[in-house]
C-alpha cells in the first residue's frame, strides 16, 4: 500500500469539505513522458551550453558534453546511452534558436563536423583576442556551469541580511514564510492544547542498542542543541542539508527517528505552543543525532562559494525545504496528526516498541516515477509508507522497526515540489494517492529532476512570501487538500455559529442519521418499552434495512467502526429550529445542535416524511389537507362566555346613564389638594404672564381621545383665560390634527370667548399648531435643540408668526400623553433643556410612570386621567353638579395667621390651594350650581395677607375707591384700606349679592366699579358693599417688598444642580438676579401667595430674591413663613385687559393706579359678610359664566366607577370559577 | 343633515362595527379597521409631506439664499430616506442598512444621554431628597429601589448537586423586590383598566346620546 489514503483515515481537521471519494492526485504523474521537456529553464540552459564548449582533449568525449557536477556524486559516470535518462539525452540537442539545426551526435560518438562547426557560431569562444586567462575562465564557466548565484541574484540577495533583521519564528526563516507577524491566534488549535505538559522523556534511559553503533563522528556525547538557530534545525530535521558536506555518502540513516522520539518531540512542541518549535524539540529530543543531522550554520546552505563546484545541495535544499514550503507544511500536517495519535497510543500502552528487532523486510515498491529513472539507491517504503497507518489503529499493537526509516520521512522526502503561489489552485489532494517521485538524497539529482514536473520546480519567490504578512499558517496545512466535491450539505437552517469542521464532519457521515449513532448504545429490552417506543423501534427497523445505501454502510464502517449498521436518516418535520436558536445556549450546546441538524439533513428527509408509515398516529399530526371551501351555511361558533362578560360590562357602564340609583360613588373633587401635583399644575398655568408662549405637546391619538380630550379642553381654556399663547406640537400627526380640531372648537365657542373676554381666537394669532415631530425620540431631541426650526411652519406647512428661539422662551411646557414612553422621552429630552417648568397630563395608564417624574426640579405638575380633567374643568368654571359633600366655601378663619399659612380645609377635608382661592376670587361665578352654597365664593387669598398686615400701614396705602357705575351695586365708598393695593384690570361684571347675614366687621371691600378693586383690609369697615376685584392677582394688602417678618426661618438649598437661580420675582418670567449654591443655608423671609416661591436672603449678603419652593428645604418652621408680595408682581394679562379695555400697570407702589376704562357695568351689591363667614355672595351672571356644559360628564364618571366595580366582580368570578373547576377536576381524578 | 351630524352618525356606525369584534373576527370589524388605518396612513403621509419634507426642502435645498453648506446638508436626509426606500427591494435592501444604522445609532445615543440626564440623575436626586423630607416614604422608596435591583442579580454559587442558589441576603431582599415589582405591575395593569373603562364609558355615552337623539 503506497499512499493509498482513504478519506476516513485522515484526521478530521485535514478533511475538507469534500466527500469520501478517492483523492485526486496532487500532481501530475512524475513519470510524465514530457518531463524532459519540462526541465527547468536553468537546467535546460546548462544543457544547452554544453555543445558550445570545445571538446576537451583530456576528457572523454562521451562525457564531455555533460556537466561535471552531474557526475560527481557517482563513483562512475554513466558510460552508456542507455543509462542516461532521456532528458539528459535531450540536453545534448542544441535547443538554442541561434544554433542551426544539425545532426545531433549520439552519446559515445564523436561529434560530426557539422556539429563541431557550430562552435564557429559562438563568438565568445572564437574571440581570438581573448587572453588565455579569459578563455580559461570562460571554459571554467562552460565546464562547471554558470554561477547559480549569479543566475539568481534576486533570490539570494536578501537572504543573508534578512535573518538578522526579522524575528525568528522557528526553523523556517521568517522572511521565508512571511510569518513575522504571526501571533498566538494563528497557531492551530491543536498547538494550544492546555493539557499539562508532560516531562520530557529521558532519552538516555531508553537509548536503544543501535545507538551504540553510530559512527564516531556523530555527536553522541553532546546533547542536541535545544535552542539555537532554528533555521538550521529545520534543515537538519529534514535530513537533507548535509548533502553539501557529504555529497557522496550513502543515504542518511534516519532510523533514529523512531516514534518515541516523535512523541517526545510532540510533547516538547506542545510545551512551547508554537508549531515552529517542533523541529527544535525534535532536535533536542534526539539522543544521538547522526552527523548528517547536525545543525548547520546559518549561512551554510547559502555558502555557494564553498561549493561552487557542487550545486547539488541547492537541488536538495531548495526544492524541499524552501521552494515548496507550503507543500511541505501540508505533509508536516500529516505528521502532526500522526503524532497526536501516537501520543495517545503511547499513553494507552497499546503501542509496543520493539527496539531490538530487525526491520521487517518490506518488498520494494518503486513509485512509477522512480521506475523510469535510474535509481541507484531506492528507499523502501514498504507497506507502512502510509503515515496514518502508524497511528489510526490504537487497538492494534504493532512492532516498529526502529532501524527502518520512519514513514513520515517518506512524506517529507517525497513532498511534491510545487509553486507556492499556484499550488492550491492547480493541485488536487496533496497527501493521498500521490505518486511522488522518490526524492534522492545524494547524487541523484538528475534522476530526481527527471521524474519531476518541470513547471513545478521553481525557485522560491522569497519576496512574495516575505510580503505575505498575513500568512495563515494554519490554512497552509489544510488548503492543499482538495477533496472531490460532493453535493453540498443543506445548511440553510443551521446555526450560523456552527464551525466549519462540524459541517465537514456532517458531510463525512453522509446519510448516517443521529439515530444511528444513538443506536450503537445498548438499548433497553424491547419488552420493557412502552407502546410508543415500540412503535418507534419498529419504524427504525423498517428504515434501517431499506433505505441505507451500501456505499454509505461501507463508509460508516470506516468512519464509525463501532456502529454495526447504519440507519437511514430519520424523517422529521420541516421547519425552523426556532427553539434552539431562541434559547440561550452555550457554545458547546450550539455545536451539538448544529451537528445534529447537519446529521439529520432535513432537506433530504422532509419530502419522505409523509411517505413513512405513520405508526404513531396519536402523536403524529396528519398532514394538513388542502384548503377546502368552507361549507356554506356552517355556523360560526361564538364564545358565549366572552359575549356574556362583554354584555355585563356594557350594561354596568351604561346603567348610570339611565338609573340614578346606580350612580355610585362621588364625583371627583372640585379642587386639587393644596401642594399636590394637580394644584401645582393649576398654579403654573395661573402664573403665566400674558402672551407667554406655552408649548402643548399632543402625544395621544384618537384612541385615547375619550380620556384626554377633556384634559386638553380644560388646559387650553385655562391657557386662553390666562392670556397665554398655546403652541401645539406632537409626535402623532393624527393626534395633533385631532387636537387642532379640539382647540379650534374652543376658539369657535363664542360663549367661552365672551365669558373669557376674548374677542378672537385665531389659529396662528392666538394659538398655533406647528408641525408634528417626525422621528420620535430623535425628533424630540431635535425640537429641544433646534426649536426655532420647528416653529417656522405649522401643520399645514404655512409659515407661523412665532418668534421662538429655544425652549427657554416658553413659559410652560405641558405634555398630554397616553404613553409612558412619551412621558419618559419628554422628561429626558425636553425637561433638562427647557428651563421652563413642565406639566404632565397623562392618561391613567401612563400615570404611574409620570408620577415618578413629578416633583423633580423640572417636572412640577401632574394631571392624571379623567378625574383630574374633571377637577380641572371645575376649577376653571365648568358647570358641574357640585357634590353637596364637597363644600366650596371655606369656613371662616378665626385665626388670621393660621389662615394665611395653611391651606384651607373644607368641611369635608378638602384642601383648597391658594391658587384656587385666587381663581375663585377672579371667577367667582364659576360655581353656580344649585343651592345657596354655589352662590358663594371665597377670597381667601385676599384675607390672608390682610389678616397679617398691621393696620398701621393703612394711611400709606389707601386705595382709590372707584365709584360705582351701576345702580345695582352699592358703591363701596368706604374702602378704608390700610395697605397698598394693586389695581388690576378686570372686565368682570360682577353682581355681588349681599349675604343675608350682614356682618359688622366685613373684612373685605368690594367696589362695584368697572374696575373692581378688592381691597382687603384689616380694619373693619362699615361699608356694606364690598368691592370684588376679579383680577388675576387679587388685590390684597401685601407687605412691602422684602419687609422683614416677625420670624425668619432658616432653610437650605436642595438641588441636584450645583447652584440654583435666584430671581427677582416669584416666577420663571422674572430675571435671574443671582445664584446660590446648592446646600447653602439661607434665610427664608417670605413666600408668595401661591406658595410656590420662597423669598430668601442670600447667605453672607443682604441681597434677596426668589427661589422656587421645591428647591428650598426647611426642616422646621415652613408653616411660619409669611406671605409676602414683591415688586413687579404679575402683570395684568392683556387678554383680560383687552376685554376690560383697560391698561393697568403693576402696582408696586402703594397707591393703585386705576386708570381703566369701564365699558361694562358692574353691578355689585355687597353686603357685609357675616363675621364668621367672610363670603362673597355672587348673584346673577358673571363674566365667566359656565362654559359649554358637557351633558354626560357626570354620568361618564359614574359609568366608569360602576365599570370598575363590574370589572373587578367579573375578574373575581372568573378566578373563582377557574379555581372551582380545577378543584372539581382534581377530585374527579 | 349637516356634515357634523353626518360625521357623528358615521362615528356611531364605526363604533358599532368595532364592537362587533365581540362576535369574532368579521368583515365589519375589518372594514372599520381598514378605514382607520387607511385614513391614518393617508393623513400621515400628507402631513409628513406638507409639514416635514416640503419645509425642509424649501429651507435648504431650494433656498437660493442659503449657503452652500446648508443646501448640501439638505440633501442628506433625502439621501438617507431614499436609501431606506431600498429596503423594499430584496436585492437593494442592503443599501438601506446604512440609513437604518444611522437612525438606530443616533436614537440610541440620544436615548442614552437622555436617560442619564433626565431619568437617572433626577430620580436619584428626588429619591435621596425624599428621605429627608419624608423619612418613611423615602425609606420605602430606597428600599424598593435596592430590593428591586437585588432581585435582578443572578450571581450565585453553584451547589455540588448542580443547582444554583442565591445567598440568604440576596434571597430575602430579592423577595422584597419581587413584591415591589408585583405591586408596580399591578398598578400599571389597574391603570390600564381604568383607561380602558374611561374610553369605554365615553363610547357608551356617545352611542347613547346618538341613539337618544342627542
Amino acid at each position: 500500500m503506497s499512499n493509498d489514503f482513504e478519506k476516513n483515515e485522515l484526521p478530521d481537521w485535514l478533511q475538507g469539505d469534500n466527500d469520501d471519494e478517492s483523492f485526486e492526485p496532487a500532481l501530475p504523474p512524475a513519470d510524465d513522458d514530457d518531463s524532459a521537456d519540462e526541465t527547468p529553464d536553468w537546467l535546460a540552459r546548462l544543457g544547452n551550453l554544453t555543445p558550445n564548449r570545445p571538446a576537451a582533449p583530456e576528457e572523454p568525449p562521451a562525457t564531455a558534453d555533460l556537466p561535471n557536477w552531474l557526475f560527481e556524486n557517482d563513483d562512475e559516470p554513466p558510460t552508456g546511452e542507455t543509462e542516461l535518462p532521456s532528458w539528459l539525452a535531450d540536453m545534448d540537442a542544441p535547443k538554442t534558436s541561434a544554433l542551426p539545426a544539425a545532426s545531433e551526435p549520439s552519446l559515445g560518438e564523436l561529434p560530426s563536423d557539422d556539429f563541431l562547426s557550430l562552435g564557429d557560431a559562438l563568438p565568445a569562444t572564437s574571440d581570438l583576442e581573448m587572453s588565455y586567462q579569459q578563455w580559461q575562465a570562460e571554459q571554467d564557466i562552460l565546464r562547471n556551469g554558470p554561477d547559480l548565484e549569479a543566475e539568481m541574484p534576486d533570490l539570494f540577495a536578501g537572504i543573508d541580511d534578512q535573518p538578522a533583521d526579522v524575528k525568528s519564528t522557528g526553523e523556517l526563516p521568517d522572511w521565508y514564510l512571511g510569518l513575522e507577524e504571526l501571533d498566538q491566534s494563528d497557531v492551530p488549535d491543536w498547538m494550544l492544547d492546555d493539557a499539562p505538559a508532560k516531562p520530557a522523556r529521558t532519552i538516555t534511559d531508553d537509548t536503544p542498542s543501535w545507538m551504540a553503533g553510530l559512527e564516531p563522528t556523530s555527536p553522541a556525547d553532546a546533547p542536541a542543541p535545544v535552542s539555537g538557530d532554528f533555521d538550521d534545525d529545520f534543515f537538519a530535521a529534514l535530513g537533507v542539508a548535509n548533502t553539501t558536506e557529504t555529497p557522496s555518502e550513502a543515504p542518511v540513516d534516519l532510523s533514529w527517528l523512531d516514534d518515541d522520539t516523535l512523541t517526545t518531540a510532540t510533547e516538547r512542541t506542545r510545551d512551547d505552543a508554537k508549531e515552529d518549535d517542533f523541529f527544535e524539540a525534535l532536535t533536542a529530543s534526539l539522543p544521538d543525532q547522526p552527523t548528517a543531522l547536525e545543525p548547520l550554520e546559518d549561512d551554510e546552505p547559502l555558502a555557494a562559494e564553498d561549493s561552487d563546484d557542487d550545486m547539488s545541495w541547492l537541488a536538495d535544499v531548495m526544492p524541499q525545504a524552501s521552494q515548496s514550503v507550503p507543500a511541505r507544511e501540508a505533509n508536516l500536517d500529516d505528521l502532526f496528526a500522526g503524532l497526536d495519535d501516537a501520543e495517545a497510543q503511547t499513553a494507552s500502552n497499546d503501542f509496543e516498541i520493539d527496539w531490538g528487532s530487525e526491520p521487517e523486510p518490506a518488498p520494494a515498491k518503486p513509485t512509477p516515477a522512480a521506475a523510469k529513472v535510474p535509481q541507484p539507491k531506492e528507499f523502501d517504503f514498504g507497506d507502512d509508507d502510509d503515515p496514518f497507518l502508524n497511528f489510526d489503529a490504537p487497538r492494534r499493537p504493532r512492532t516498529v522497526d526502529m532501524n527502518a526509516e520512519p514513514d513520515w520521512l517518506d512524506d517529507l522526502d517525497g513532498s511534491t515540489l510545487l509553486d507556492a503561489e499556484t499550488r492550491p489552485q492547480e493541485t488536487g489532494p496533496l497527501l493521498p494517492d500521490i505518486e511522488r517521485p522518490t526524492l534522492p538524497t545524494t547524487g541523484e539529482l538528475e534522476q530526481f529532476l527527471a521524474g519531476l514536473d518541470g513547471d513545478a520546480i521553481r525557485l522560491p519567490q522569497t519576496s512574495q512570501l516575505a510580503d505575505q504578512s498575513d500568512f495563515d499558517f494554519e490554512a497552509s496545512f489544510g488548503e492543499d487538500i482538495r477533496l472531490p466535491e460532493r453535493s453540498p450539505v443543506q445548511t440553510d437552517n443551521l446555526a450560523p455559529a456552527m464551525p466549519d469542521f462540524l459541517d465537514q464532519l456532517g458531510a463525512n457521515v453522509g446519510e448516517i442519521s443521529a439515530g444511528a449513532i444513538v443506536r450503537q448504545r445498548k438499548d433497553k429490552p424491547l419488552e420493557t418499552l412502552d407502546d410508543r417506543l415500540k412503535d418507534l423501534h419498529n419504524r427504525g427497523e423498517k428504515l434501517r434495512t431499506s433505505e441505507t445505501p451500501v456505499a454509505d454502510a461501507e463508509l460508516l464502517k470506516r468512519v464509525l467502526p463501532n456502529v454495526p449498521e447504519p440507519l437511514a436518516a430519520a424523517p422529521i418535520a420541516a421547519g425552523q429550529p426556532s427553539i434552539p436558536q431562541a434559547l440561550a445556549l452555550t457554545a458547546a450546546e450550539r455545536e451539538r445542535i448544529s451537528l445534529l441538524q447537519n446529521l439529520v439533513r432535513r432537506d433530504a428527509t422532509t419530502e419522505d416524511a409523509d411517505a413513512l408509515p405513520a405508526t404513531d398516529n396519536k402523536k403524529r399530526r396528519k398532514p394538513k389537507p388542502a384548503a377546502k371551501a368552507r361549507p356554506t351555511g356552517k355556523r360560526r361558533r361564538y364564545n358565549f362566555d366572552r359575549l356574556v362578560i362583554a354584555a355585563a360590562l356594557a350594561a354596568a357602564v351604561a346603567a348610570p346613564f339611565f338609573v340614578d340609583d346606580l350612580r355610585i360613588g362621588s364625583l371627583p373633587p372640585a379642587t386639587f389638594s393644596a401642594g399636590g401635583p394637580g394644584a401645582l399644575a393649576f398654579e403654573r398655568v395661573e402664573a403665566l404672564r400674558p402672551r407667554t408662549p406655552v408649548l402643548v405637546a399632543i402625544e395621544y391619538g384618537p384612541t385615547s381621545a375619550a380620556e384626554l380630550d377633556p384634559m386638553l379642553d380644560a388646559l387650553v381654556r385655562h391657557l386662553f383665560m390666562s392670556g397665554a399663547h398655546p403652541v401645539l406640537v406632537g409626535g402623532n400627526p393624527v393626534g395633533l390634527a385631532h387636537a387642532a380640531n379640539v382647540v379650534e372648537a374652543i376658539a369657535n365657542d363664542e360663549a367661552f370667548r365672551e365669558r373669557a373676554g376674548l374677542r378672537n381666537l385665531r389659529s396662528g394669532q392666538e394659538y398655533t399648531v406647528v408641525r408634528y415631530l417626525a422621528g420620535d425620540l430623535v425628533g424630540l431631541r431635535a425640537l429641544a435643540e433646534n426649536t426655532a426650526d420647528f416653529m417656522l411652519t405649522d401643520i399645514r406647512g404655512q409659515a407661523t408668526r412665532l418668534n421662538i428661539d429655544s425652549l427657554r422662551d416658553f413659559g410652560l411646557i405641558t405634555v398630554i400623553t397616553d404613553n409612558s414612553e412619551d412621558v419618559r422621552n419628554y422628561a429626558e429630552q425636553i425637561a433638562p433643556i427647557a428651563g421652563a417648568p413642565v406639566v404632565l397630563a397623562t392618561s391613567y395608564s401612563a400615570g404611574p410612570i409620570a408620577r415618578a417624574y413629578t416633583g423633580t426640579e423640572s417636572v412640577l405638575g401632574l394631571l392624571v386621567g379623567y378625574g383630574d380633567a374633571y377637577t380641572y374643568a371645575v376649577m376653571i368654571g365648568e358647570p358641574v353638579a357640585i357634590d353637596a359633600t364637597v363644600p366650596l366655601v371655606v369656613p371662616p378663619e378665626t385665626t388670621p395667621e393660621a389662615t394665611a399659612q395653611t391651606p384651607r380645609s373644607s368641611g369635608a377635608g378638602l384642601a383648597v390651594p391658594p391658587a384656587l382661592a385666587t381663581f375663585q376670587a377672579r371667577f367667582i361665578d364659576g360655581f353656580n350650581a344649585a343651592g345657596d352654597v354655589t352662590e358663594e365664593a371665597t377670597v381667601e387669598g385676599i384675607t390672608d395677607a390682610t389678616a397679617t398686615e398691621p393696620p398701621t400701614d393703612a394711611p400709606e396705602a389707601s386705595a382709590t375707591p372707584q365709584p360705582p357705575t351701576t345702580a345695582a351695586g352699592v358703591a363701596a365708598q368706604s374702602t378704608a384700606t390700610t395697605a397698598p393695593t394693586q389695581t388690576h384690570t378686570a372686565t368682570a361684571t360682577l353682581t355681588v349679592t349681599p349675604s343675608d347675614t350682614p356682618t359688622a366687621t366685613p373684612t373685605q371691600t368690594a367696589t362695584p366699579t368697572n374696575t373692581p378693586t378688592l381691597t382687603p383690609t384689616a380694619t373693619p369697615t362699615a361699608t356694606a358693599t364690598p368691592t370684588l376685584t376679579p383680577s388675576r392677582t387679587p388685590t390684597r394688602t401685601p407687605q412691602p417688598a422684602g419687609a422683614p417678618t416677625a420670624e425668619v426661618v432658616t432653610g437650605r438649598i436642595a438641588s441636584s444642580q450645583d447652584a440654583v437661580n435666584v430671581r427677582s420675582g416669584p416666577g420663571t418670567g422674572f430675571g435671574v438676579s443671582n445664584t446660590v449654591a446648592s446646600g447653602a443655608q439661607v434665610d427664608v423671609i417670605g413666600v408668595n401667595a401661591n406658595r410656590t416661591w420662597y423669598r430668601i436672603r442670600l447667605p453672607n449678603s443682604d441681597a434677596e430674591g426668589w427661589v422656587a419652593i421645591q428647591l428650598v428645604y426647611i426642616a422646621e418652621g415652613a408653616d411660619r413663613v409669611p406671605v409676602v408680595e414683591t415688586e413687579g408682581a404679575y402683570k395684568p394679562q392683556p387678554y383680560l385687559r383687552v376685554l376690560a379695555q383697560a391698561t393697568e400697570e403693576p402696582t408696586s407702589e402703594a397707591t393703585p393706579d386705576a386708570t381703566e376704562e369701564s365699558t361694562e357695568e358692574a353691578a355689585a351689591t355687597a353686603t357685609p359678610a357675616p363675621s364668621a363667614t367672610p363670603l362673597v355672595i355672587v348673584e346673577g351672571s358673571s363674566p365667566y359664566a359656565p362654559l359649554t356644559p358637557v351633558e354626560t360628564r357626570d354620568e361618564r364618571w359614574y359609568a366608569t366607577t360602576l365599570g370598575i366595580i363590574a370589572s373587578s366582580t367579573i375578574i373575581a368570578l372568573g378566578a373563582a370559577v377557574n379555581i372551582a373547576r380545577a378543584v372539581a377536576r382534581r377530585r374527579s381524578r | 343633515m349637516t356634515p357634523e351630524q353626518l360625521g357623528l352618525w358615521a362615528g356611531l356606525v364605526l363604533s358599532l362595527m368595532v364592537f362587533s369584534y365581540l362576535l369574532g373576527d368579521n368583515v365589519l370589524y375589518r372594514l372599520a379597521i381598514f378605514v382607520f388605518i387607511g385614513l391614518s396612513a393617508g393623513y400621515i403621509a400628507v402631513v409628513t409631506v406638507e409639514s416635514v419634507i416640503l419645509p425642509w426642502v424649501n429651507t435648504t435645498m431650494l433656498d437660493v439664499q442659503a449657503p452652500l453648506g446648508t443646501r448640501i446638508i439638505g440633501v442628506v436626509p433625502l439621501l438617507f430616506g431614499t436609501l431606506l426606500l431600498m429596503k423594499a427591494s430584496p436585492r437593494l435592501g442592503r443599501l438601506g442598512n446604512l440609513a437604518l444604522a444611522f437612525v438606530v445609532g443616533v436614537g440610541t445615543a440620544v436615548a442614552l444621554v437622555g436617560a442619564i440626564t433626565g431619568t437617572l440623575l433626577p430620580l436619584a436626586s428626588a429619591t435621596s431628597s425624599s428621605v429627608a423630607v419624608d423619612p418613611l416614604n423615602g425609606f420605602l422608596m430606597v428600599l424598593g429601589v435596592v430590593c428591586t435591583l437585588l432581585y435582578f442579580q443572578y450571581l450565585a454559587r453553584r451547589a455540588p448537586g448542580g443547582g444554583v442558589r442565591l445567598g440568604l441576603v440576596a434571597r430575602v431582599f430579592g423577595t422584597v423586590g419581587h413584591g415591589f415589582i408585583v405591586v408596580t405591575l399591578a398598578a400599571l395593569y389597574a391603570a390600564a383598566i381604568l383607561t380602558s373603562l374611561t374610553i369605554f364609558s365615553e363610547r357608551i355615552a356617545f352611542i347613547l346620546s346618538r341613539v337618544g337623539g342627542g
